[in-house]
C-alpha cells in the first residue's frame, strides 16, 4: 500500500498549490492507501510522525511531494522500503504562477511519482570488501599530510612520488609567508624545519612505503579493490589497495610564453628560481643575502612582477594561483631586510591577501620601504648595463622606463604534467582549467570511487590548505577503510543471460568497465557501475534491465503524462 | 499541448530545479522525467512517447565534456539526430524533437529552451494521427534487433575502430529506414494477406524496386514466403510464427 504525504512547505507550495484536490487526485488511485497533508514535512515531529505512520498502517511504499529530492532526499529516504519523490515545489509550484495551471501540472508529477512507487523495486545494496590499504600518489605536503594521518591510524599506506625526493615544491622553498616559521634564517635541511621531520616519521613509519621516481602505470579495479601497477627504478611492480589519494599538485607556470617579460634574460627569474638563489648563497656560506645571477653582485634594485600567468594577464591562465601574492610580498619584505639599501618595486593588478593576518601584512610591507606599483609591466629589456623595465603606475597615470637589476617573475601555478592521464586511469573529471573536479561541488553524494583528491591537483591551494586538504582526504579515506565494506546505492544493470547476444555493444558503451563481455555473455562488475543506463538504451536484444530507471517505469511516466488531460479534465 | 522533457540527474535535472528557485516561468505543458543520463534515453522511449499523442520530446543533458558518464549525452545526441533524420522521410516533422545541453547552474537556460520549444511546436501544431502512426512504426523499428545493432555499434565504430563518422552514420540511416520500409511492408502484409511489391509500393508509396528487393532480404530472413505467382504476379506472405 501506498501512503502519499502532501508538504505545503509553509505557503510555499501550498499557497501556489490546491493541495486539497492533489489529495483528490492521489485518493482516486486504488493503491493509495493513506494521504496526509503537512505544512512542514520536514520537521522533526513530521518526520516522527511520518515513520510511525509507515509502520502503524504498514506502508511499504511512500511517495514524499513537496521540495525537490535535490533539498531534502536525505531526511524521507529510510522512512520507508521504498520512497519516491514529486517535485511539486521547484517543477511546479514556483514556475507556474497561475494556481490553476501549477496544481494541474503538480497533480501530474504526483501522478508519475506514485506509478513510480508501484512499479519501484526495492533496491538491494550491493556490498564490497574495502582493502585495508591506501595509496597516495603524490608526495607533496599534502601527500605527505594523508600518508601520515592514515599510517597513524594503523593502515597500510603506499606514498608513491615521480621525484627523487619528498616534499614536492615545498621543498624548494627556503621561507614561508607570513609565518616565517622555518624561514630565515632557518636552513632548508635543518631539523627544526617542518618538513624534514614528517619525511623523516614517514620513513621511519613501519606502515608507510615510500616510493620515490616511481610513477602510476595502469590501474584496474573498483572502490575498496584496486590493482595499480607502478614503474619504479627496481623495475614494475604490483599493488593491492582499497582507497586512493591523488595529490599530484601542480606546475608553475613557464614564463617563457609571455615574451615581454624577457625570460631569456639571466637576471629575469622565476620567484622559484628566487628560492634556489637564497638557497645556494646559503650553502655556499653567504647566507642572508641576495646576489643576482649574471655577476653575483648584491642588486640594487629588484623588481616583481605579479600574476605571471595568472588571472587572464597577457593571456596566461584565467583563475588566481592563491599564493603568488604573499610570497611575492614576503620575498620582498626578506629582500628589503637584508639590504636595506635596494629598492624593492612590486607590479600588480591586485593584491589578493584574503586569509587570516595577510591584509596587515601587506598593509606593513608599505611601510617596510616596498614600493606598490598598480599597473601593467609593458617590457622588460636589456640596458647598457643590467636591465630595463617599462611598466605604467595606474595611481599616477604615467609610464616609466627604468634600468633594474633583477627581475623576479612570480609565476603562477599549473596542473602537473600527466594529471589528464591520471584522471583517465581513475575515471575522474578534469575542469576546463585541467584541474581534478571537485566532487560534490554542487551535490552532496557520497563517493562511490574510494578516489579522493587533494591538494593543488584541485586547484591552487597554498601550504596551510594543501596540508589541510591531506587531512581531509585521509578522513575521507579512513572514513572507508574503517568500515571495511561500502554499500552502493544499487542502481545496477541485470543481464537477462535467456536474452543477450554477447555482442559487448555495452562493453563498448561503459566508460567505466562495469559491463562487457569477458566469455560468452555480458556480465556486470559489481562495484564499478555507477548507473548511468547507457548500457540499457543501448543493448539491442534489451536483454539489460536496470534496478532503477528501468524501461517499464518510464514508460508508465510517459503513459501518465500523455493521458494526464483526460483525467484532470 | 504536450511537451515531454528528459532530464539528467546530474546537470538539467538541477538546471530545471534552479528555474523553480529563481521562480522563473516556462509553459506549464512541460512535464519532466528525470534519468541517470541523457544517455539512458533509448530512441525506443522517444518514440513512446510520440505514438501517445505528446507533441513534442526534448532530451536535455550535460554539456559536451561535463557528462558525469562521460560520453552518454554524446550517445543521446547521435541518437536523437538519428531520429531527426528518419522523421524527415517518415512524415513525423523532424521539429518534434531535439536535444539541448543544461548545465546545473543554468536555470535560465531551462526555461528559455522550454519556452522556444513549445513555441516551435505551437508552430507546427499538435501531432496528427499520421504522425503517431509513423511513430508506431518506428517504435517497433526500434525495438527490433537490427535497429538496434547497427546504432549501438556506433561508438565502436567510430571511436574505437576508426570508421568514417559520416559513412557510418549514412549506414545507419540507410539501415534504419530500411528497417521502416520492412516494418511498413509487413503490416501492409499483415492486414491484406497476400501482396506482390506492386501491390505493396502502390499502398507504402515507394518504388517497386525498392520494395522487391527488401521482400527478397525479409524472404532470406525466413519473416516472409513467396506463395507463388497469382494473377501474373509473384505474392508474398508473412511466414507462420513470426
Amino acid at each position: 500500500m501506498i501512503g502519499v504525504f502532501l508538504c505545503g512547505c509553509d505557503g510555499e507550495v501550498s499557497e501556489r498549490i490546491e493541495l486539497k484536490w492533489l489529495g483528490e487526485v492521489a485518493e482516486r488511485d486504488p493503491d493509495v492507501g493513506y494521504l496526509e497533508t503537512d505544512e512542514h514535512l520536514c520537521s522533526k515531529e513530521a518526520v516522527r510522525k511520518i515513520r510511525s505512520i509507515v509502520e502503524s498502517k504498514n506502508l511499504d511504499r511512500i511517495v514524499i511531494a513537496g521540495c525537490s529530492p535535490r533539498t531534502h532526499e536525505k531526511i524521507f529516504d529510510d522512512l520507508a522500503p521504498i520512497v519516491e519523490f514529486a517535485n511539486i515545489r521547484e517543477q511546479a509550484a514556483w514556475v507556474h504562477p497561475e494556481k490553476e495551471e501549477a496544481t494541474r501540472v503538480a497533480a501530474d508529477i504526483l501522478q508519475s511519482a506514485i506509478v513510480r512507487a508501484k512499479l519501484a523495486a526495492e533496491l538491494e545494496a550491493v556490498r564490497v570488501p574495502i582493502e585495508p590499504s591506501c595509496l597516495v600518489i603524490g608526495g607533496g605536503v599534502s601527500g605527505m599530510q594523508a600518508a601520515s594521518d592514515l599510517s597513524a591510524q594503523g593502515y597500510r599506506v603506499y606514498l608513491v612520488e615521480r621525484d627523487e625526493r619528498l616534499g614536492g615544491r615545498v621543498k624548494r622553498l627556503s621561507m614561508t609567508f607570513p609565518t616565517i616559521s622555518c624561514g630565515f634564517p632557518c636552513r632548508h635541511d635543518c631539523p627544526e624545519c617542518e618538513l624534514t621531520p614528517k619525511e623523516e616519521e614517514l620513513y621511519a613509519s613501519e606502515f608507510v612505503e615510500i616510493l620515490t621516481s616511481t610513477e602510476v602505470m595502469e590501474v584496474e579495479g573498483r572502490i575498496g579493490n584496486y590493482h595499480v601497477t607502478l614503474r619504479t627504478p627496481e623495475g614494475v611492480r604490483e599493488i593491492k589497495v582499497g582507497t586512493v589519494v591523488i595529490a599530484t599538485g601542480t606546475k608553475t607556470y613557464d614564463p617563457s610564453r609571455i615574451p615581454e617579460y624577457g625570460y631569456e634574460f639571466e637576471d629575469v627569474i622565476t620567484s622559484i628560481e628566487l628560492e634556489d638563489l637564497y638557497m645556494k648563497h646559503r650553502f655556499l656560506g653567504g647566507g642572508g643575502e641576495l646576489r643576482r645571477p649574471s655577476d653575483d653582485a648584491i642588486p640594487k634594485r629588484v623588481d616583481f612582477i605579479q600574476c605571471v600567468g595568472s588571472r587572464g594577464e597577457k593571456g596566461g591562465n584565467p583563475y588566481c594561483s592563491i599564493v603568488c601574492c604573499l610570497y611575492g610580498i614576503g620575498h620582498a619584505r626578506a629582500i628589503k631586510e637584508m639590504h636595506p639599501a635596494c629598492e624593492v618595486y612590486l607590479h600588480f593588478t591586485n593584491i589578493q591577501a584574503p586569509y587570516r593576518g595577510f591584509e596587515e601584512y601587506y598593509k606593513e610591507s608599505e611601510s617596510l620601504g616596498v614600493n606598490f606599483v598598480r599597473g601593467e609591466v609593458k617590457l622588460v629589456e636589456k640596458g647598457e648595463e643590467g636591465l630595463v623595465i617599462t611598466y605604467e603606475d595606474v595611481d599616477l597615470q604615467k609610464s616609466f622606463e627604468e634600468a633594474t637589476d633583477l627581475v623576479v617573475l612570480s609565476v603562477g601555478q599549473e596542473p602537473s604534467d600527466g594529471a589528464k592521464e591520471l584522471a583517465e586511469l581513475f575515471y575522474r573529471e578534469l575542469d576546463p582549467d585541467g584541474f581534478f573536479t571537485e566532487v560534490n561541488q554542487k551535490i552532496v553524494r557520497e563517493d562511490a570511487t574510494g578516489v579522493f583528491v587533494a591538494g593543488c591537483a584541485l586547484g591552487p591551494r597554498n601550504i596551510r590548505y594543501a596540508v589541510a586538504d591531506g587531512k581531509i582526504a585521509a578522513e575521507n579515506a579512513l572514513a572507508l577503510l574503517k568500515k571495511g565494506e561500502f554499500e552502493m546505492e544499487g542502481i545496477m544493470p541485470i543481464v537477462d543471460d535467456t536474452k543477450c547476444i554477447g555482442c559487448n555493444i555495452c562493453g563498448n558503451l561503459c566508460y567505466f568497465g562495469a559491463i562487457g563481455v569477458t566469455e560468452e555473455i555480458a556480465e556486470v562488475v559489481e562495484g564499478k557501475c555507477r548507473g548511468c543506463g547507457i548500457c540499457a538504451a543501448a543493448c539491442p536484444e534489451k536483454a539489460i534491465t536496470l534496478t532503477q530507471f528501468d524501461d517499464e517505469e518510464i514508460t508508465a511516466q510517459i503513459e501518465v503524462f500523455a493521458r494526464a488531460g483526460e483525467v484532470s479534465g | 499541448m504536450k511537451i515531454l522533457v528528459f532530464c539528467c540527474d546530474w546537470c538539467s535535472y538541477p538546471g530545471a530545479d534552479l528555474a523553480g528557485i529563481l521562480r522563473l516561468e516556462y509553459p506549464p505543458e512541460v512535464r519532466i522525467i528525470k534519468v541517470m543520463c541523457s544517455g539512458r534515453v533509448d530512441p525506443m522511449l522517444v518514440l513512446d512517447a510520440l505514438r501517445q499523442g505528446i507533441d513534442g520530446v526534448m532530451v536535455t543533458g550535460c554539456h559536451p565534456g561535463e557528462c558525469h558518464y562521460v560520453h552518454g549525452n554524446m550517445e543521446a545526441e547521435r541518437r536523437i539526430e538519428l531520429l531527426r533524420s528518419i522523421f524527415e522521410r517518415s512524415g513525423i516533422n523532424p521539429r518534434r524533437v531535439r536535444i539541448e545541453w543544461i548545465s546545473a547552474s543554468e536555470g535560465e537556460k531551462f526555461a528559455e529552451v522550454t519556452r522556444a520549444f513549445k513555441q516551435e511546436i505551437d508552430e507546427i501544431g499538435p501531432i496528427n494521427q499520421g504522425e503517431i502512426d509513423a511513430a508506431e512504426i518506428i517504435h517497433d523499428v526500434f525495438s527490433s534487433e537490427r535497429a538496434r545493432l547497427v546504432l549501438g555499434a556506433s561508438r565502436r565504430a567510430i571511436e574505437l575502430e576508426g570508421v568514417d563518422p559520416l559513412w557510418y552514420k549514412g549506414v545507419l540511416e540507410r539501415t534504419v529506414r530500411e528497417e521502416v520500409l520492412r516494418e511498413r511492408i509487413l503490416r501492409e502484409l499483415r492486414k491484406s494477406g497476400a501482396l506482390s511489391a506492386h501491390e505493396l509500393a502502390e499502398r507504402i508509396g515507394e518504388p517497386a524496386k525498392e520494395i522487391f528487393w527488401n521482400l527478397i532480404a525479409m524472404k532470406r530472413r525466413q519473416i516472409i514466403l513467396d506463395i507463388g505467382i497469382v494473377d501474373d504476379s509473384l505474392k508474398f506472405a508473412i511466414q507462420e510464427g513470426v
